[in-house]
């Protein structure tokens, strides 16, 4: 009986194909087979991998106890024996597997056994998963967990720090991306509105040389020339300037590849003129053809060589060499001149805008090479300068040798290509033979151990696991059959295209994944992809296997709240924190204009406000309270913050006791009358205006803050009509008042 | 409590279960005893806030549990099975009420699990340590992956709902406090005063309770029998529960 199920094993003839490769080369999964005494029959190339054994020193020598550390021998003699024994299934257990050296390995283990009608143990198949990372988290989490326990409230103080700091940091993030684009905006507009009486001011001052210029004396000829010299240097700025901007809203058109001994060429046509005027010689080597946009190659490279030539020694006849080498998935394309050069420290300064290292004597706007950097990010590389004074100077840059798949639609259009030519529409694959003979069977009860799917190409799940069964909530019976998609929702970390293009380059994919479950729920997947190729080779269907990781995910932010941050980083922080929040708050006011106005419930807005607040109210013990809430017109954002800022205002300057926080509105004087009252340390009458100015705080560095958020509060207020004021007495809390008008049409 | 017999016949589990582990073996004495089956304090669907950290520091909390059984259900004169920690719960409560105590039967025991100069207990310390950090690896496990998809168990629907949800599931703190308490312990003093007769089923390769230890109780115990069986591991009541029944029939009624 005891060998029963390794014979049947052993001697099962031609494997169908996805459960036997499943077995041997299922993705970061070891199985064996166990007798019921704990002799290992049989075991996956995988697992044999992991431990650095030959296949012929484990299959009927080893012991499972024998590749387990000596806590795992113990567990596994008084738990899981007994456990698989009485429920003949186990999940999930924590082990470490010892390869042969006495590496430790951590795996979970999910296993199930096969008992006579009598209910005496035959064997078990066993699945290993490889949870490496999956066990650092948990070390991290037992760490955090104990050190939650033994300092809970300097915990709570430091975890309210440090979300705040984070979501600080996200929204600086957000803002300074936004701040970008809006400076670029900005540039263009002023560029595009000074052109007008710049080009007058070049026109008349040209017309007043042309039509009166004799009448000058020689003081005044130079003078107006200087003029006409400034003015027209001025226009080649603010052209500069725009096409910079226009830069930075532009999408790369990547179509064919292109060409670069063609663009180079052409930009010598271009360029002839000058390039003669130097007597400069050129040498180019052969050059690659890249993936990009043709015309932001051509500007590139017009900038490059147009700067070398611009900063060429006199007397020395100029040499410019253009070349290019391949760098594993990278071209290097390099010009080099023997020019001015500069000198090193100031070979990043030369990409920033308007920096100019020689001065008037040469023409020059400053922003040629900060538009070559722009381009060469954008196209996906990195451009460098080094120079050597009175040597010359190299640019180079790097540029995808192929297309980068997360720039490309095109490159899922041609993985969609590829997965058709393998699967010819019309030609599905011949369905799987139903699991008949006992070979399969056990292949089958194998897969089901691990928590997996398979699914075609296409997304159809052909196999469901047991285990997928319990982590989603849908049956075999229910899932098989359909497509993923329709089943759940899965939200991956990059586009799937690049996960096809994966699997279809190299055979695999991992990543982390998220997926909704039957009832709606959110799992976080640690998710391993391999392709499963039929007898011919041609993609036939997808095996994953993932391990659930919402537990840890969730248990993350506590983690990263305790982790051990001195207090001289948070501090630092903090201070980070309240130098940027002073200028994401202007940013703030800026852009509140021009917005569309809606209809705004309040309550919508107050319940996004408190969920915003969730942390600090929880960490507090706050109470907050809020009455029936009125529709007025305006934008929701605008609301949330303002309720969050009062709100949060409240928290933060509370008294001893726990914040009780109350809302409410009511109709006063033709307006909504809202009112947020609060029981903490109040505020004299002298500040009860001064609060609301920008930067003004009362109550220095004792508190944290950037003596901001009551005056975004006035702005929002003022921009609606509205008026804002507190009614205060010191040690008795405050009334923050605020006016908004009655919804148009409503009164 | 089962049976009919006039005679009781007490069933105490071990480390790291609950008294499902003696579902096979049982049943099978049922017609000639009184059988009766209990959790210990802390484990499958016993009070866990029962669970008094000092007074389950020793086996004498335990033992201390049995007797309250046993005069409870006004027993005297038991056969008492002791599996693994527990068979040394049995002789500490047989010290303090000999009279009660007709036979134990001890199931893969250990007066002690460290190794002491001499004595071979199989352990040495660090390697306790050893145990409980992998107990305190399966906190996640124990809490979500076990009591939650040991609920699922369609291997075996008759065996129910209750059964599999509480079975080893114990609380992970209860837990590792009992490995503590089972293996720091040292009760090989105890021995030479135990006067209750006692089989010793001794398992081959068994990681938690080697041979030496099985041969050290035999000469330590008066009026002891040691038999060794063939079933391999600690738990011979699971995995050959039909051996271990003829050992202690035979044990029960010598022909």
């Amino acid at each position: 009986m005891i060998d029963g199920g390794g014979q049947h094993i052993k001697a099962a003839g031609t494997a169908p194909y996805t459960a036997d490769s499943w077995f041997e080369s299922a993705p970061g999964c070891g199985s064996l087979y166990l007798s019921s005494d704990g002799l290992i029959l049989r075991c996956n190339a995988e697992l044999l991998t992991w431990l650095g054994y030959e296949r012929s020193e484990v299959e009927g020598q080893l012991r499972l106890v024998n590749m387990l550390n000596f806590g795992g021998r113990i567990f596994y003699e008084t738990h899981i024996s007994l456990l698989l024994n009485v429920n003949r299934r186990v999940n999930g257990i924590s082990l470490d597997l010892l390869s042969k050296t006495g590496q430790a390995i951590p795996v979970l283990m999910n296993a199930t056994q096969e008992q006579d009608s009598a209910g005496a143990p035959l064997y078990s198949r066993i699945v290993f998963f490889d949870t490496f990372e999956r066990r650092s988290y948990e070390h991290e989490l037992l760490a955090a967990r104990q050190q939650a326990e033994t300092a809970a409230e300097e915990l709570a103080e430091r975890n309210l720090q440090l979300e705040r700091a984070e979501r600080a940091l996200a929204y600086r993030a957000d803002q300074l991306a936004c701040a970008n684009e809006d400076l670029l905006q900005f540039g263009y507009a002023v560029s595009h509105d000074l052109k007008t009486p710049l080009r007058t001011l070049t026109a008349f001052s040209q017309l007043l040389q042309l039509t009166n210029g004799v009448k000058l004396d020689a003081e005044g000829a130079q003078l107006l020339d200087s003029v006409i010299k400034a003015a027209t240097r001025m226009g080649t700025m603010l052209d500069d300037l725009m096409d910079l901007a226009k830069l930075a809203g532009a999408q790369v058109q990547f179509g064919e590849d292109i060409s670069l001994d063609e663009v180079v060429s052409g930009v010598l046509q271009n360029l002839a003129g000058v390039i003669e005027e130097a007597q400069a010689s050129i040498s180019v080597d052969a050059l690659p053809r890249v993936p990009g946009d043709k015309g932001q190659l051509v500007r590139l490279f017009q900038n490059l060589v147009g700067n070398a030539v611009k900063y060429r020694r006199q007397g020395v006849p100029l040499r410019i060499n253009i070349c290019a080498e391949q760098k594993g998935a990278e071209w290097m394309i390099s010009v080099r001149d023997n020019g001015l050069g500069f000198e090193p420290e100031f070979a990043d300064r030369v990409f920033a805008v308007f920096q100019r290292l020689h001065g008037q004597e040469i023409d020059g706007t400053g922003v040629g090479l900060t538009i070559c950097k722009r381009i060469v990010q954008r196209l996906g590389g990195r451009i460098w300068a080094i120079g050597r004074p009175g040597e010359g100077a190299e640019f180079s840059f790097t540029i995808p040798a192929e297309m980068v798949a997360s720039h490309l639609n095109v490159e899922a259009d041609r993985t969609t290509a590829l997965i058709e030519r393998v699967t010819p529409a019309g030609k599905e694959p011949s369905p799987d033979p139903p699991p008949v003979d006992r070979h399969f069977y056990e292949l089958f009860e194998l897969l089901d151990l691990a928590p997996a799917m398979i699914s075609k190409l296409d997304g159809t799940i052909l196999v469901w696991t047991q285990s997928a069964a319990n982590t989603f909530g849908w049956t075999r019976a229910e899932a098989v059959g359909k497509s993923s998609d329709e089943l759940f929702k899965t939200e991956f970390p990059v586009p799937l295209a690049e996960i096809q293009g994966a699997l279809l380059s190299k055979g695999e994919w991992a990543g982390n994944v998220k997926r909704y479950g039957r009832d709606g729920s959110a799992f976080w997947l640690a998710s391993h992809w391999s392709l499963h190729r039929d007898g011919s080779g041609r993609p036939h269907s997808v095996i994953e296997v993932y391990s659930d990781i919402t537990d840890l995910r969730r248990a993350e932010s506590a983690l990263k709240a305790s982790s051990e941050q001195p207090d001289l980083a948070l501090r630092s922080g903090q201070m980070g924190v309240w130098q940027w929040d002073r200028a994401s708050g202007l940013v703030e006011w800026d852009s509140t204009l021009d917005e569309q106005l809606e209809t705004v419930e309040c309550r919508w807005a107050y319940q996004t406000a408190i969920q915003n607040l969730q942390t600090a109210i929880d960490n507090s013990g706050a109470d907050v309270s809020c009455g029936p809430l009125p529709a007025v017109e305006g934008k929701e954002s605008n609301y949330v913050q303002l309720l969050q800022n009062l709100i949060f205002n409240s928290i933060k300057y509370r008294s001893g006791a726990p914040p009780v926080i109350a809302i409410s509105a009511r109709k006063h004087e033709g307006q909504w009358l809202f009112s947020v009252r609060d029981n903490g340390i109040g505020i004299e009458p002298e500040y009860r205006e001064q609060i609301f100015g920008v930067f003004k705080r009362l109550h220095g560095h004792t508190i944290p803050g950037n003596g901001i958020g009551l005056a975004i509060c006035r702005k929002i207020v003022e921009r609606y009509g509205g008026r804002i004021w507190v009614e205060s007495a010191l040690g008795q809390g405050s009334e923050f008042f605020f006016t908004i008008p009655f919804l148009k049409g409503a009164e | 409590m089962n049976g009919t017999g006039p005679e009781a016949m007490v069933f105490a589990h071990g480390f790291g279960c609950d008294q499902n582990m003696w579902r096979f073996v049982e049943p099978e004495f049922r017609r000639d005893f009184k059988t009766v089956l209990y959790d210990l304090t802390g484990c499958g669907n016993s009070d866990t806030s029962q669970y008094d950290f000092k007074k389950y520091a020793t086996l004498d909390g335990h033992a201390d549990d049995l007797i309250a059984i046993l005069d409870e259900l006004n027993l005297t004169g038991i056969t008492f099975v002791g599996h693994s920690v527990s068979a040394m719960t049995g002789l500490v409560a047989s010290l303090r009420q000999h009279g009660r105590f007709r036979r134990m039967i001890m199931v893969a025991p250990s007066p002690c699990y460290i190794n002491d100069r001499d004595y071979i207990g199989g352990f040495e310390a660090s390697q306790i340590e050893s145990l409980l950090s992998t107990l305190d690896l399966n906190y996640l496990g124990w809490s979500r992956s076990m009591a939650q998809k040991i609920m699922g168990n369609p291997a075996r629907p008759e065996l129910g709902q209750e059964l599999a949800s509480s079975f080893c599931s114990n609380d992970p703190k209860i837990a590792s406090h009992f490995a503590r308490t089972t293996f720091y312990g040292d009760h090989r003093k105890d021995l030479p005063l135990c006067r209750t007769p006692s089989l010793i089923l001794q398992c081959s390769l068994d990681l938690i309770a080697p041979f030496d230890v099985g041969y050290y109780l035999q000469k330590n115990l008066a009026d002891s029998q040691l038999v060794i069986m063939k079933a391999t591991g600690h738990c011979p009541n699971l995995s050959a529960p039909q051996e271990m029944i003829a050992c202690m029939r035979a044990y029960l009624e010598p022909s």
